[in-house]
């Protein structure tokens, strides 16, 4: 049976790509095989002759920056002509191909096309998601820049052939980025302020959209921006901070030890990364050189403030192209309905405070800003496999449903929030020796004590053939339908009787009644935990009692007079204060009856006698499965089951 | 619903005039079965791919777990790499107590244990990008070009995943 054709999402960036897909609804970045979420773009021609991609490719730039392709998005669609194309920061060889386009020079004088390059990443994107898949990926849905003209366009779309891959569209990263926001699910026209501020390059986009024949559509209304100011400025500020401190306490200038600026720029890029959720952070790099004098140590504090003077001018370059990009648009700020932030940079609070104070409203910031773009680029691919159309919304119980069981707890057999429709079983007993019948009493909600809770309905499986307590098996069904109908049985599985009633899904609560509950569940959880815990006592206790009657009996002759008196009298005690309940002293005193039929307990593992050895206190998990509500001794009459209607209703 | 057609049906039986009356709700009832079957093989195609889905997902899901066992410590082992360098600094110093140095060998150990491996490439050893991060070239004769002239830092494995190169000078033609 093969799986449906899913179109992945790439992102294909200038310093990194990335790849999404959506999985039953939900998007999900997919790791590469060196286990990072995001792919330096990046090719190498070694000279084995050997193709590497990716961080294997970085690693090895500097031996190798002729034939090492980085940036290449800079050159993807231009003319070798194009006054755009002057880059300092491109190390290989450019040149003129045949139909005036800028190509590349390979290593045995052969020119090779940007969009071959690009291939070669988008191949391993392809491949990263088909490991994940475990299929075969043929179709994709790649971003572009929204300044890309139609031959950048055509050039991506050739690089995803060349790859392998049949692109279903290629859009713009704002729009991706403003679907991975859901944008598009609001009714009516907006229009979108799309700040994205990457590694390198810093992006301005305002777009409309609208809704046009019940499709929302995306339209491009501006752009502008700075294709060389991103994260790494930020970094370098840093690193030129501690470069000039270290040399004005210690003369040295680390810059000339390539190990020392090497741990400078980690050290740098992990405190900028720590400034945005703390006020300050120390920067400790000790040993990082020595003179005659011996070893030198680093060890400065970094203020979120410091960080910030350092970095003003650059925060305050993005605004400039963000007035040109309104005005262009033809708009102010007061007609932008939402911003939305992209690219790892924008974690910065000072940087989140500038767009805020510059468009006049805080920018949405709940999607992870290094993924939106691919996220954006999967729900497309999603929305265009038809995909979407299959995902059903699903209801989910709002609160836990359960039965009564021993003690007045709720035993809880579907948890709040469980998607419908579901079916869960479980195992439950008697209470008592020779109980014939228990009775179901369903519950809803979050606390601890049954009583408490939402009564449901309840009724009695009866003619459970006499047995010990504990020994019946009674499986109880709980059974949500689609139609959000609760069918609740219960079957003896040694006789294969069943009784069950059905509980309709508005005998529940009202949304607003739901929410009370959970606040009151969560003011009361310490009174439930204590309740919790006092039952388990008392249940263990119960247990222990009930096994060491059943010893005392079995044994008869073989316990002596002092001791049957020493544990019949510690039982007693026990008896006493399980009624009273207070946990701390039944545990007490369930311990001491344990003590004392400590000696009986091992002469009965000894012969190798039947029966229950008393056991002491069950872990709070495993005490729940055994033990049944109210039990009746003598013979039952079939019981009718009664729902008990919500008097709101 | 059923029952009530059937008797309809019985008692248009009984009365042969009828006849196109029966033709009509045989024709009508003829239509709904095809409905209802086109709209069953549907919901099968349906729940097919939804079953489909999710061996998938469990699969994926199980993979995941197990990666995540595997490279649980992964952060962890990256942020203590740091103090792994600044010992072995130290450890350098003729000054430095024996306890430091001892301690450094702990420290190994305790890695090691967590199958955190030092990539150590040895000099004239040919360069790696997989393994190896090649910061500068040095222009020399005593190596041939493209072997490792000198380690500046050394790389971490965590089990069979790369942590961190070992970072690198490389030979070039002098």
């Amino acid at each position: 049976m093969a799986a449906r054709n899913v179109v992945i999402g790439i992102d294909l960036g200038t310093t990194n790509s990335c790849v999404a897909i959506m999985e039953n609804g939900k998007p999900r970045v997919i790791e590469n095989s060196e286990g990072d979420r995001t792919t330096p773009s990046i090719v190498a021609y070694t000279q084995d002759g050997e193709r590497l991609v990716g961080q294997t490719a970085k690693r090895q730039m500097v031996t190798n920056h002729e034939f090492t392709f980085n940036a290449v998005k800079r050159l993807i669609g231009r003319k070798f002509d194009d006054p755009n194309l002057h880059d300092s920061h491109i190390a290989y060889k450019v040149v003129r191909a045949d139909n005036g386009d800028a190509w590349v020079q390979g290593r045995n004088d052969e020119k090779i096309a940007p969009p071959q390059i690009s291939a070669l990443v988008l191949a391993k994107m392809k491949k990263t998601a088909e490991d994940y898949l475990g299929h075969e990926v043929t179709e994709a849905v790649i971003t572009v820049p929204a300044y890309f003209n139609d031959s950048q366009r055509q050039a991506t779309k050739d690089a995803g052939k060349i790859a392998g891959l049949d692109v279903k569209r290629i859009i713009n990263e704002p729009t991706a980025a403003a679907l991975a926001y859901g944008m598009d699910k609001k009714s009516g026209d907006s229009i979108i302020a799309v700040y994205d501020l990457g590694g390198g390059t810093f992006d301005i986009s305002i777009i409309e959209i609208a809704n046009i024949d019940g499709e929302q559509q995306f339209e491009v209304l501006a752009t502008n921006g700075d294709t060389h100011l991103g994260g790494e400025d930020f970094d370098d500020r840093i690193i030129q901070y501690l470069v000039d401190e270290f040399k004005k306490d210690t003369g040295a200038d680390l810059r000339k030890d390539p190990l020392a600026l090497q741990r400078l720029k980690e050290a740098a890029e992990k405190a900028k990364i720590e400034l945005s959720s703390r006020e300050q952070t120390d920067i400790n790099l000790p040993y990082i050189t020595a003179d005659a004098s011996g070893p030198k140590h680093l060890n400065l504090r970094l203020t979120r403030a410091k960080f910030e003077s350092l970095v003003d001018d650059l925060i305050k370059r993005t605004l400039e192209p963000c007035r040109t990009a309104l005005k262009d648009a033809g708009k102010t700020t007061k007609d932008i309905n939402a911003v939305i932030l992209v690219g790892g940079q924008t974690r910065m609070p000072k940087v989140q405070a500038a767009v805020e104070e510059f468009f006049g409203k805080p920018p949405r910031k709940d999607v992870n800003p290094d993924e939106a773009v691919a996220i954006g680029a999967a729900i497309q691919g999603a929305v265009l496999s038809g995909e979407v159309k299959d995902i059903l919304l699903l209801d989910v119980t709002p609160l836990s449903l359960g039965l009564e069981t021993m003690g007045g707890v709720m035993t809880k057999l579907i948890e709040k929030n469980t998607t419908v429709p579901t079916k869960k079983s479980q195992v439950f007993s008697t209470a008592e020796n020779n109980q014939t019948a228990v009775t179901i009493r369903i519950f809803q909600g979050e606390r601890e004590q049954a009583s408490a809770n939402k009564f449901l309905g309840q009724f009695d499986l009866t003619n459970i053939p006499p047995s010990p307590r504990g020994m019946p098996q009674i499986e109880v069904t709980f059974d949500i339908d689609a139609n959000g109908i609760l069918h609740v049985s219960a079957k003896d599985k040694a006789t294969g009787k069943e009784q069950s009633m059905q509980v309709k899904a508005s005998s529940g609560l009202s949304d607003a009644e739901v929410e009370k509950m959970v606040r009151d569940a969560k003011e009361h959880e310490q009174e439930d935990k204590e309740f919790h815990e006092t039952v388990m006592a008392r249940n263990n206790a119960d247990n222990l009692i009930h096994a060491t009657e059943t010893s005392l009996k079995e044994l008869g002759d073989k316990v002596e007079p002092k001791e049957r008196a020493d544990i019949e009298s510690a039982m007693s005690d026990l008896k006493e204060v399980i009624k009273k309940g207070d946990k701390r002293v039944i545990e007490t005193k369930t311990q001491a009856l344990s003590d004392a039929a400590a000696k009986m307990s091992q002469r009965m593992y000894g012969a190798g006698g039947a029966g229950d050895a008393p056991h002491g206190h069950e872990g709070d998990g495993s005490g729940d499965s055994s033990g049944q509500g109210k039990g009746k001794q003598e013979e039952v009459v079939d019981a009718e089951f009664e729902e008990v209607k919500d008097k709101k209703q | 619903m059923v029952e009530k057609r059937e008797k309809e049906a019985v008692e248009a039986l009984a009365s042969p005039n009828d006849i196109n009356e029966l033709h009509r709700e045989i024709e009508s009832l003829g239509k709904s079965l095809l409905e209802a079957q086109d709209k069953a093989e549907e919901n099968w195609q349906r729940l097919l791919r939804k079953e489909a889905e999710l061996q998938n997902i469990q699969r994926r899901m199980q993979q995941e777990i197990d990666n995540t066992r595997k490279f649980a410590i992964e952060r962890f082992a990256s942020e203590i790499l740091e103090v792994v360098d600044s010992l072995e600094q130290g450890i350098n110093f003729k000054d430095a107590p024996e306890g430091m140095k001892l301690t450094y060998s702990l420290l190994l150990s305790v890695l090691a244990k967590e199958h955190i491996t030092p990539i150590e490439p040895k000099l004239g050893e040919v360069f790696n990008p997989s393994f190896h991060e090649a910061m500068a070239m040095q222009p020399t004769a005593e190596f041939e070009p493209n072997k490792i002239v000198t380690v500046i830092q050394k790389g971490y494995m965590l089990n069979d995943r790369l942590l961190r190169p070992a970072r690198v000078i490389v030979a070039k033609a002098p």
